[in-house]
């Protein structure tokens, strides 16, 4: 950080940490100060966020961006449409991925063209079988010819074959991030190909992807048991806020989300005051930064899209999954909490450190130790994401013979005394120790530490908040945590799924059939 | 935030800097990857630990990384679950486990939590298949406290019996869970089918397995394997060499060296001739099959090894390979596919392909991938798939070398395995040194169709996709039940449990009344406790002993009918008629054994045995606890002496959902029917929770049977129009 008024404001950030450091001793504040010496935020004109980290351990650096989009930006009819994005990511530009991008752009606009015009007689009430028949054809055809001048996976080619690793990008229901490692010499690279997919991404083979999509879907959701309860125990949970439906989206959207549909959550949201991108490794910023003006600051600034307005209304009855299945028992349950940013995050992270991390837990403890009803069992808190109110939920996986209302009734028991008694000053100074010592381990790797900031200020605003944070967790005592408790956990704000072993007397599945054709 | 000025200011001043030092690169941005020009790679070396062996013989690795005030260390120690005996597998699992979460002989289990815990200490223990590994992650300040406690954990773990039942527990849930999803079948069947079923690298424990694992096993195991000898310990972090060399010295140098490993240790057995065909298991909750085709591979030190890696990355190793390009991204048929020819460090891995893909083109999958393999022959690497090939592997082969604690993991490997230190060295040489020729020799020699076994997991309807690939064989995966637990029958005993069965049998009516029964016809209510709450279903149940049983029952969506027969096993639903599975042929089997008319009129017969064994009350009633076995079944009746009735019966079986465990049933409520006494009231619990409780309505012996009693519905889809 160069600015003498960012300077003084850091001074202060910095003292205040290192006090707290000094008197809890497990943080060297050498190493912290170092940290902080070596971070360069640079916002370009188009207000993307870059943030480099100088890490020289290895001729190598990473980075993430992170895109401020995710499912919960979608609405139904284009659910899976920030995923199927990601996806699109990584099919090239005018400039990657074609053989002849003048003839292609038309092509596709034909293949789209045939696309729409298929799918508007496929989604009639009544579609005309024969006009079905000859529309699909055309499109099948269209698609061929655009087919022709894709040069495949050219992006992914191109990286490689220049030592980039560890290629990948993933959708939640908050963001849509993207990342990779390269030799530090090709730094250019990176410019190029990460300006390039999002100042002009082309939306080729798109409807081959969408079946790659729907692959992933059936793979993920729809032949695991757990997938399938998640994703009805989360929309049960939500009613109103689009965290409702999953990620990967619904089947039905899956197979009429079109072209133009992408193109348009493109534009709307990949505006460049929603990217941030962070470069950890042995990089340079003042010899950086010339790259990164050139290439990204050829996106032009758009506005920055609406925020969502809806909010999740609060539950007012328990509500409950119960899915049938012949797979072994599995328990899950979930109570509304506001968002990450809310100034009570540290109690529930407090409260998932003392109840459910590592073998001194309390429902470790109690449920796998004492009871042997359980075999696994864990809370997390910012289901299914962080930016919006959101869940804290805990499962337990039954040990053979063991049922969900065991695991139930004990993990009741333990969050009824949370609310009752204090937790030890032993717990809480334990909660307080691993997550300062988390943190420091954090920091020995560039693609972790590339996430972890990009997340913290897109999350925040602010990557410092990553140390920041700290000291908050250092402020929560005894009585936050059973305020907070008391608030949060009672049987109207809770929502319970769970897989019960399926048998032929309570199994619906012996049922006779509604009428109609099945699903 | 920074203001714009002093960005601008900035990035000035940085072009100028660069300028004065290095010739202007070129101003115009790129429009293809292929304008770029990169500065050459700054040099970079893999760091060298520092090694020295304890005079016990323990190999120690010493790496100083100073980024941070942490220290990781971890050990190989020379074990491993292929070293099993056969009647045993999971125990190197569970030795590996229980050291760490057993305690030691200074510090329990739950202390050991605690104290690790609170100082956000982490020390793991394991053992897999070729090794075992124990790892400590500590904050620099705490190391002198901890490393003690971790030379504990290696060399005095206690084994504590109430950890070892959790360990075991978590154990039996994996199995039981173990076909709940397709890839967990697929990757548990599928060395099965290379390596042979009863390969250590293929085998898996079971229920049966894990009930003989005792504590001396482990005890055993330990003492067996646990030397210093036999341990290769890597140290990473923020010390100094030669002071944590000397507390390593002062930590372990007492600890006695063991035997020498014995040579017949490294011969592992598995099945050298492939077993080709194509095998099919059935799954029918998911809308996708699992693929996995392939046979042997081969060993890292096989001298085309580098070849192979570079045919490995043009089949599978980026968007851009055969695998990918092909099947996911051309034909839109997988999102997952992958495949290589596998290589282990001291036997041979597996080549294998992997796909899923909806249902539908399941068939259509197979073909692809078999095609993929036949294509690396037939369509051999071209020139331009080589090149890219290495180049990709040559231009990342820098994150070698990216984290000391990579480097320092990366040297215990190659020492444990016995490769030389600069192995990583030889492998760039090597992959540089390939050609094309030398890819397309390995892709002949390495990858054989004829060989290949073809294993499919999905729902029964796609085995006829399968059948144009070769004749289909049935994977049979139904996980085998734990038998119930032993219980000790005694001469002594023997003699009390006839004279209570004596008196049962008398206050049910007498032996000759008993053996006339021929048929029994028990109309009642039965109200299930399920987790959607209480069900109330009115039934008939018609038994001809032995074997025969008919059971109606009205549930709230409708009839269903259960048949069992010698001849027939079916279910007849509001849908149709359906055969009934075998397992649930054989549960219904069982339950008519379970059956107190059939245990006592069972006495005298071949292989029936009863004892007391106990005693206990029910009801507020004393009974005597009479054990029987009897066809494989084990059943205990709690038999009132002063009464003789059979007050209530215990069983290890299945509940409903198919959950096994034990069950009791409680009976009262005795009336008189044709001078027999039976039960009008029957409650049942599984494990302690209530299930069911039933109660007669009517109940008639020897009425007349139906001719078609036990016969299918003439119209298969008849179910329940009748009504």
């Amino acid at each position: 950080m160069r600015s003498s008024r960012a300077r003084r404001g850091l001074r202060t950030a910095l003292a205040a940490i290192v006090a707290t450091i000094l008197v809890a001793t497990v943080l060297d504040a050498q190493d912290l100060e170092s940290f902080e010496k070596r971070t360069t935020v640079h916002r370009l004109d188009n207000g993307w966020t870059f943030i480099i980290v100088e890490r020289p351990v290895a001729p190598v650096f990473s980075y993430a961006t992170l895109a401020n989009v995710g499912s919960a930006q979608e609405v139904p009819g284009i659910t899976g449409l920030a995923h199927m994005f990601e996806h699109m990511a990584f099919k090239g530009t005018p400039n990657i991925g074609t053989t002849d991008y003048a003839a292609e752009k038309k092509a596709l606009a034909a293949e789209e063209d045939a696309y729409q015009a298929w799918q508007a007689e496929r989604l009639k009430a009544h579609s005309d079988p024969d006009k079905l028949t000859t529309l699909e054809k055309a499109f099948r055809d269209k698609q061929k010819d655009a087919a022709q001048y894709v040069v495949p996976n050219e992006f992914d080619d191109i990286l490689s074959r220049q030592g980039g690793v560890g290629l990948n990008a993933f959708t939640n229901a908050d963001e849509t991030g993207y990342f990779f490692s390269l030799p530090s010499n090709k730094f250019e690279l990176f410019a190029f190909l990460e300006s390039e997919r999002f100042l002009h991404p082309v939306f080729r083979e798109f409807y081959k992807e969408r079946a790659v999509v729907q692959e992933e879907r059936r793979m993920r959701t729809e032949s695991q048991p757990i997938g399938r309860l998640v994703e009805a125990f989360t929309s049960e949970a939500f009613t109103a806020h689009p965290y409702h439906h999953p990620v990967v989206g619904y089947m039905s959207d899956l197979q009429s989300i079109t072209m133009t549909d992408a193109q348009a959550f493109f534009n709307k949201y990949y505006v460049p005051a929603n990217l941030i991108t962070v470069i950890v490794g042995d990089v340079k910023p003042e010899k950086v930064i010339p790259i990164i003006d050139e290439y990204f600051g050829r996106v032009p600034a758009r506005p920055a899209p609406e925020p969502l307005r809806t909010v999740e209304p609060p539950q007012t009855a328990e509500r409950e999954v119960i899915l049938e299945d012949p797979s072994q028992p599995f328990y899950v349950e979930g109570y509304h909490k506001p968002a990450d940013t809310g100034s009570d995050q540290p109690v529930y992270d407090a409260i998932d450190d003392i109840l459910s991390n590592g073998r001194t837990s309390r429902l470790y403890r109690s449920l796998v130790r004492d009871k042997k009803i359980a075999v696994a069992t864990q809370s997390f808190t910012g289901y299914p994401g962080h930016k919006y109110p959101n869940l804290w939920a805990v499962f337990a996986v039954p040990s053979k013979g063991h049922t969900d209302q065991e695991v139930a009734s004990a993990i009741h028991a333990e969050i009824d005394r949370l609310k009752t008694e204090d937790v030890t000053d032993a717990e809480l100074e334990k909660f307080k120790t691993r997550a300062k010592a988390t943190l420091l381990r954090s920091l020995d790797n560039n693609q972790g530490l590339a996430f972890q900031l990009a997340e913290y200020q897109r999350l925040y605003g602010d990557w410092q908040e990553l140390f920041r944070y700290l000291q908050r967790l250092d402020k929560v005592t005894k009585a936050d945590i059973r305020r907070v408790a008391n608030e949060t956990f009672t049987e109207s704000n809770r929502t319970v799924g769970m897989i019960v072993t399926e048998s032929p007397a309570t199994s619906k599945k012996n049922a006779p059939k509604a009428g109609g054709e099945e699903g | 935030m920074l203001q714009p000025r002093t960005t601008i200011t900035f990035t000035i001043l940085g072009l100028i800097a660069v300028s004065l030092l290095m010739p202007l690169p070129a101003t115009a941005q790129a429009t293809s990857a292929d304008q770029l020009t990169y500065p050459p790679l700054p040099s970079f070396e893999f760091p060298k630990p520092h090694r020295e062996v304890l005079p016990n013989g323990m190999v120690v690795l010493l790496l100083e990384d100073h980024e941070l005030p942490l220290i990781k260390a971890t050990a190989l120690i020379r074990t491993g679950s292929r070293l099993e005996p056969a009647d045993k597998v999971g125990l190197a699992e569970l030795t590996g486990d229980v050291m760490r979460s057993g305690g030691t002989t200074n510090m329990n289990g739950d202390d050991l939590d605690d104290f690790l815990e609170a100082r956000a200490a982490i020390i793991e223990t394991s053992i897999g298949e070729t090794s075992g590994i124990a790892t400590l992650d500590v904050l620099k300040q705490d190391f002198d406290t901890v490393l003690p406690i971790f030379s504990d954990i290696l060399r005095h773990p206690v084994f504590d019996p109430d950890k070892i039942q959790v360990a075991k527990t978590a154990m039996i849930a994996s199995i039981s869970r173990q076909n709940d999803t397709p890839t967990s079948i697929l990757n548990r069947e599928f060395p099965e089918l290379v390596y042979g079923s009863d390969s250590p690298y293929a085998r898996t424990p079971t229920y049966a397995s894990v009930a003989n694992i005792s504590r001396n096993d482990l005890v055993d195991w330990h003492h067996r394997y646990f030397h210093p000898n036999r341990v290769v310990l890597g140290v990473v972090g923020d010390f100094d060499s030669r002071t944590m060399f000397d507390k390593i010295y002062k930590t372990f140098g007492d600890w006695p060296r063991g035997p020498k490993p014995l040579a017949k240790e490294s011969e592992i057995l598995y099945d050298q001739s492939p077993h080709p065909g194509v095998y099919f298991a059935a799954k029918e909750d998911v809308t996708q099959s699992n693929v996995r085709i392939g046979h042997l591979g081969i060993e890292k030190k096989n001298p085309d090894y580098y070849a192979v890696e570079v045919l490995n990355e043009v089949l599978s190793g980026s968007f851009a390979s055969r695998l990918f390009a092909d099947i996911r991204t051309k034909k839109g048929l997988a999102y997952a596919v992958h495949g290589g020819v596998g290589s282990s460090w001291d036997y041979p891995g597996l080549f294998s392909m992997f796909m899923s893909t909806k249902t539908a083109t399941t068939g259509e999958g197979v073909a692809a991938l078999l095609q993929e393999a036949r294509d690396l022959t037939a369509r051999p690497p071209t020139e331009e798939e080589v090149e890219r090939a290495k180049q990709s592997i040559l231009n990342s082969f820098v994150f070698n070398a990216d984290s000391r604690e990579k480097v320092l993991r990366q040297q215990l490997t190659f020492e444990y395995y016995g490769y030389p230190l600069d192995w990583l060295e030889r492998y760039r040489k090597g992959i540089e040194a390939v050609t094309v020729d030398e890819v397309r020799r390995a892709a002949a020699a390495y990858v054989h169709p004829n060989r290949f076994a073809i294993l499919v997991v999905g729902p029964q309807s796609v085995e006829d996709q399968l059948k144009p690939f070769g004749e289909v064989q049935q994977v049979d995966i139904s996980i085998p039940e734990p038998k119930a637990p032993e219980v000790e029958m005694t001469e002594a005993g023997a003699e009390q449990a006839s004279q209570l069965l004596d008196k049962a049998v008398q206050t049910m009516g007498g032996a000759k009344r008993l053996a006339s029964i021929d048929n029994t016809s028990i109309d009642g209510t039965t109200t299930i406790h399920s987790p959607q709450g209480a069900i109330d279903v009115k039934s008939s149940v018609l038994v001809v002993y032995p074997d025969k049983l008919r059971q109606e029952a009205i549930l709230p969506f409708g009839k269903i009918v259960t048949v069992v027969s010698p001849d027939a096993a079916f279910v007849v639903t509001p849908r149709g008629t359906q055969p009934l599975p075998d397992s649930q042929k054989q549960q219904v089997l069982k339950e008519i054994i379970h059956d107190p008319v059939t245990l006592l009129r069972a006495r005298g017969q071949d292989g029936f045995q009863a004892s007391v064994t106990g005693k206990d009350t029910v009801a507020g009633n004393a009974v005597a606890l009479v054990t029987i076995k009897y066809k494989g079944e084990t059943d205990t009746l709690a038999i009132d002496p002063e009464s003789g009735r059979i007050l209530a019966e215990r069983y290890h079986g299945m509940g409903p959902g198919g959950v096994p465990g034990e069950i009791e049933k409680l009976f009262s409520d005795f009336r008189k029917v044709d001078g027999l006494e039976f039960p009008f009231a029957t409650s049942s619990t599984l494990n302690g929770e209530s299930i069911s409780s039933s109660v007669v309505d009517s109940m008639s012996i020897n009425g007349e049977v139906a001719d078609d009693a036990f016969a299918p519905p003439k119209n298969a889809d008849e179910g329940d129009a009748a009504k």
